[in-house]
């Protein structure tokens, strides 16, 4: 054991090589890029050396505490260009000698012009990359929503490959993973399930966003412990000059944030509560009881000094409500994440050291109202130091985690005798992580993870590889290609037969039972048309093992016995994107096919032979994506639209009392027997393919010099499609998603 | 193929995958249910009783949904060797207020080794069907069969049962039966035919609960003291079907198993019971032990 404790722990330490000195002849260039307006870093913004003509020469994008760092640059003077999207183009000439310069500079806010180098820079090669889709704020608005401000889990749906379960559940299954094999980061802070019961919210709008970053596979070494994705969320740091607010109301939500210096241009915060009031104000609007409750609440203080930026982030949510309002059965859950991340750098920039502490809870909760017969629940201590270090020929970072995790549930239902569990494990993570670039063509990251854990029986090595090829040398086209091998210790246990309630144990892989394992292979392209049309394609295939599922018992009700099943998981999907002017389009679309194996022997009823090979309920084929944003006059017309064929679901086999004859044990004039519904065999048949249209319109309205209304009219499923949620087979009805629904949203800005 | 013809081609394939999905986004039809099967049957026919009684619920209706329904069927028990016919009558029992049941009966007595089948048929011509054979009457004996003690080892064998279900020995004292289940100890004798073997002094020590109804308690009684010198052996033999049948309890409940029942789940057996007296001498005890 201890071998395997040495080995996790010098895989991070040993990989920090000596400090590299930079060649003499050449220059470099490096610096912080901020807003003038609050002070905050800017994360994305472009940083240009232009060449004969205007052309790019060298160019950065910055990071996500707006450093930026341009190694290898032939001495000489340069003009500089430094953009970012909403902000005034900074330009200057610079004369670079052999060494290194420093260079800061604080963009001011400005039209939203969309030059060239606008679009570079919201087009960034970072931004859709071998399963990576950076979502940066204001894409978010882009999407018809009934709030006051976008939200991630709206954008997500809009993405190919991203499966939800529905409108309600708050469910994301990404390329062929479950949702239990998604790692959701806020601020490094690790988080179970931050996506709300009405599906269109998560704890991540808008307002807090600064930018996340989507793997939808090929995710690196620096994420450890998940098989399928990543959706790593960078909160922003509040105001550092100015206090700032804002409250709206709608029929889904009430809102209200807060964010200003604590110390001027030192510290800040930034806070943020919403309150679902779906059960009051939808209800009506449908004339049915909508049983959905949620609300969250952040926190974030950040403090900048000399060399180093600190934060503390704190999350809270809670949810409950039924997705089939007949159905007694009330599903809850909450998530509390707690935790601080320092970044601190070195003078000159080229080294970072990240310090991140904290703690996570998640619990959930089902059973009739009031009387949660099921509960479940983990929560997580943690320490991770990871560091980064740019070198002239690329960066490394590499860095280590270790976790307490404690897991516990009791299921207590009728008919079943009380089972319940608790139990603790300790995991070590680390990993080391190269970029290494070659000329402005290949940029090559290789990267290797290794997980110790699960009562230190199972120990892993992951090796990890992305590449960038850009043909040309430009950002204009890109060839990337990821490919790795990921495990994860801890996996959550869903039936998803059922998809009226989205209960989930968590357990850890037993000290005998292989750790789930998925081998990952993307290879995308993307070329940008023009100033403003961008197309992209992209191939993947996940292959899954040891992934537990639960037996298919034939009787509809939650159980904890699982088995393993492997899975594959391929598709393929295509984006296009067009931004000219005022207008903004993107369509999109995805096919898929998902299939499960394993043993017959294993798998519980229903099954012959040796292998049994299924379509699990995530196995949606074919989806179409349409968005439309248009910008008139201060008035901002968005559109989707969505296509997608049916999932599969398990059909109800029937209705018995089962006596025990057999034994003697029970008689038909003196036994009622145990009351079962049956399922058929799972996954037999698929729902009907399902479409949507969303609109909103919106308009700001001056009310005084630092006071905004934001007015925002919309509907949900504009021309009123009856879209099949799920078949609930215990109250024997069709279960359906949001019909036709209008909302008028009001946001009040003070800044 | 030239370049016109071909890019013909790619735009009809193209309007068809259109209309194709079109079609198959206006279509929101959905039947939940597998509807491969009609209803359960769940009884068995008794030789040794004089009303039967064979429980049947549709599958498509949940058990505790209305408790003024009404099943849509006809249960009649067809005696195949015999090639007579009997339409059940059904007896509607609520359990607990809410669960409906329906049981058919008949008072016609029970053929042994006899070819039943249920049919069970709604209005609309569907029909679930089962059929079992019941048990040929068993010949049983007993060694020793006579002069045996309590403490010999007795060894019945149950000729002509090609399954025996259960089998209970009964010591009586005191005017009492105190019955000993002993259905761990059944096995297949070298002649093939079923068997039991057992000690009663085994039975009798004090040491040994004795197992009374469901009461499990020491058994005061010695050998010296059995009222009859006797031991009784009653068990229970079962159609060959008994064994084919579904396996009681949710987490191993597997409805395709149910496979003598055509369209339907359930379990339809037939059982029959028996009786031995084998004589004990109760002499080497005359001393009080």
């Amino acid at each position: 054991m201890w071998y395997r404790i040495a080995v996790c722990l010098l895989l991070g330490l040993s990989a920090a090589p000596g400090r590299v000195a930079l060649a003499q002849a050449s220059a470099a260039l490096r610096g912080v890029v901020t807003s003038a307006d609050d002070g905050l870093p800017l994360q994305g913004a472009n940083v240009v050396l232009e060449g004969p003509g205007g052309a790019v020469a060298y160019a950065a994008a910055t990071g996500p505490e707006g450093t930026y760092a341009i190694e290898g640059i032939e001495p000489g003077r340069y003009p500089v260009r430094v953009s970012f999207i909403g902000f005034s183009t900074h330009r200057d000439t610079l004369l670079l000698r052999p060494g290194v310069l420093t260079y800061d500079v604080r963009l001011r806010v400005g039209a939203q012009e969309l030059s060239g180098l606008m679009v570079e820079a919201e087009r960034g090669a970072a931004r859709r990359q071998a399963g990576l889709q950076t979502i940066r704020p204001s894409e978010l608005s882009r999407i018809p929503m009934p709030g006051s401000s976008g939200d991630i889990a709206a954008y997500l749906q809009t993405l190919p490959g991203v499966v939800s379960g529905g409108d309600r559940g708050g469910q994301l299954y990404i390329r062929g993973g479950t949702p239990t094999q998604n790692l959701v980061l806020v601020d490094g802070l690790p988080i179970v399930k931050p996506f709300h019961i009405s599906g269109l919210f998560s704890a991540f709008p808008q307002e807090l966003v600064e930018q996340a970053d989507v793997y939808a596979g090929g995710h690196s070494a620096a994420y450890m412990g998940a098989i399928s994705s990543v959706i790593d969320v960078a909160l922003r740091e509040g105001d550092m000059e100015r206090f700032k607010g804002s409250a709206s109301a709608g029929p889904f939500l009430l809102t209200a944030h807060a964010e200003g210096p604590i110390v001027r241009e030192t510290s800040s915060f930034l806070t943020m509560v919403r309150y679902s009031v779906i059960e009051e104000a939808a209800g009506p609007l449908l004339g049915r009881d909508v049983p959905l409750r949620f609300y969250d609440l952040t926190g974030r203080y950040a403090v900048q000094t000399g060399n180093s930026v600190c934060s503390l982030t704190g999350l809270h949510t809670y949810d409950r409500g039924r997705l089939d309002n007949e159905r007694n059965l009330e599903l809850a859950w909450q998530n509390t994440t707690l935790g601080g991340r320092c970044f601190i750098y070195s003078d000159d920039l080229r080294r970072t050291l990240a310090l991140s502490a904290g703690y996570m809870h998640y619990r959930n909760d089902a059973g009739p109202g009031g009387a949660p017969e099921r509960s479940a629940g983990l929560a997580k201590t943690y320490v991770s130091v990871d560091r980064e270090m740019e070198q002239g020929w690329g960066g490394v970072q590499f860095g280590f985690r270790a976790d307490y995790a404690t897991y516990a549930y009791t299921l207590d239902e009728k008919f079943i005798a009380l089972e319940a569990e608790d139990q603790y494990t300790y995991t070590l993570q680390s990993y080391v992580a190269l970029e290494g670039r070659v000329g402005r063509w290949l940029t090559v990251s290789p990267g290797l993870g290794s997980q110790f854990g699960g009562e230190f029986t199972h120990f892993t090595l992951e090796p990890r590889l992305r590449l960038a090829l850009r043909p040309d040398g430009t950002d204009r086209q890109e060839l990337s290609l990821a490919v790795g091998k990921y495990n994860q210790i801890a996996e959550g246990i869903t039936d998803e037969r059922d998809a009226g309630t989205v209960f989930t144990i968590w357990v850890p892989a037993g000290r005998k039972d292989p750790v789930a394992e998925a081998r990952h292979g993307i290879v995308g392209y993307r070329r940008r048309f023009g100033q403003g049309l961008e197309a992209s394609l992209e191939a993947y295939v996940k292959d899954m093992r040891n992934i537990p599922v639960p037996l298919w018992t034939p009787v509809a009700r939650f159980n904890t016995r699982t088995t393993l099943a492997n899975g594959l998981a391929y598709g393929a999907d295509a984006r296009v994107e067009l931004e000219a002017g005022p207008l903004y389009l993107y369509a999109g679309y995805g096919w898929a096919k998902v299939t499960y194996e394993a043993a017959s022997r294993d798998l519980g009823a229903w099954v012959r032979g040796t292998l049994v090979e299924y379509s699990p309920a995530h196995d949606l084929r074919h989806q179409v994506h349409a968005v439309t944003s248009l910008d008139l006059g201060g008035v901002t017309a968005n559109l989707r639209w969505e296509l997608g064929t049916g999932r599969p679901f398990t059909r109800v086999y029937g209705f018995d009392l089962l006596l025990d004859l057999v034994t003697l044990e029970d008689y038909p004039t003196t036994d009622a027997g145990t009351p079962l519904t049956l399922y058929d065999r799972p996954y037999g048949a698929r729902l009907p393919a399902y479409h949507r249209l969303d609109v909103s319109v919106s308009r700001p309205v001056r009310l005084a010099e630092a006071l905004t209304l934001d007015v925002q009219a919309g509907a949900l499923n504009l021309y009123d499609r009856r879209n099949i949620f799920y078949f609930d087979v215990n109250t024997l009805r069709r279960v359906d998603q949001t019909p036709f629904l209008p909302y008028l949203s009001l946001r009040v800005r003070a800044e | 193929m030239t370049r016109r013809s071909r890019r013909r081609a790619v735009w009809t394939a193209a309007a068809l995958c259109l209309l194709a999905g079109g079609l198959a986004g206006c279509d929101n039809t959905l039947d939940p249910y597998a509807r491969e099967s009609y209803f359960s049957i769940r009884g068995y026919l008794s030789l040794s009783d004089a009303r039967q009684f064979i429980r049947v619920e549709s599958l498509a209706e949940p058990v505790t949904a209305d408790t003024t329904r009404t099943l849509d069927a006809e249960v009649v028990l067809e005696n195949l060797t015999a090639g007579t016919r009997e339409v059940l009558r059904d007896s509607v029992i609520v359990f607990d207020g809410v669960t409906v049941t329906h049981n058919f009966w008949t008072d016609t007595p029970v053929q042994g080794d006899a070819t039943y089948r249920i049919h069970v048929t709604r209005s609309d011509g569907a029909v679930t069907r089962a059929t079992t054979t019941t048990p040929t009457a068993a010949a049983p004996s007993v060694s020793p069969d006579s002069g045996g003690t309590c403490l010999n080892r007795y060894v019945v064998r149950f000729t002509g049962a090609r399954r025996v279900l259960e089998a209970d020995v009964g010591y009586r004292a005191g005017g009492q039966t105190h019955w000993i289940a002993r259905r761990r100890d059944l096995q297949t004798l070298p002649s093939g035919d079923p068997g039991l073997a057992f000690v009663p002094e085994s039975d009798l020590a004090p040491i040994v609960g004795v197992v009374d109804n469901v009461q499990t308690r020491p058994l005061e009684v010695r050998c010296s003291r059995l009222d009859e010198g006797v031991i009784q052996i009653r068990y229970v033999y079962v159609s060959d079907n008994w064994t084919t049948s579904v396996t009681p309890g949710v987490e191993t409940y597997d409805p395709t198993r149910s496979q003598d029942i055509e369209n339907g789940i359930g379990f339809f057996g037939a059982m029959r019971e028996g009786m031995l007296t084998v004589p004990v001498s109760t002499a080497l005890y005359a001393d009080g032990l």
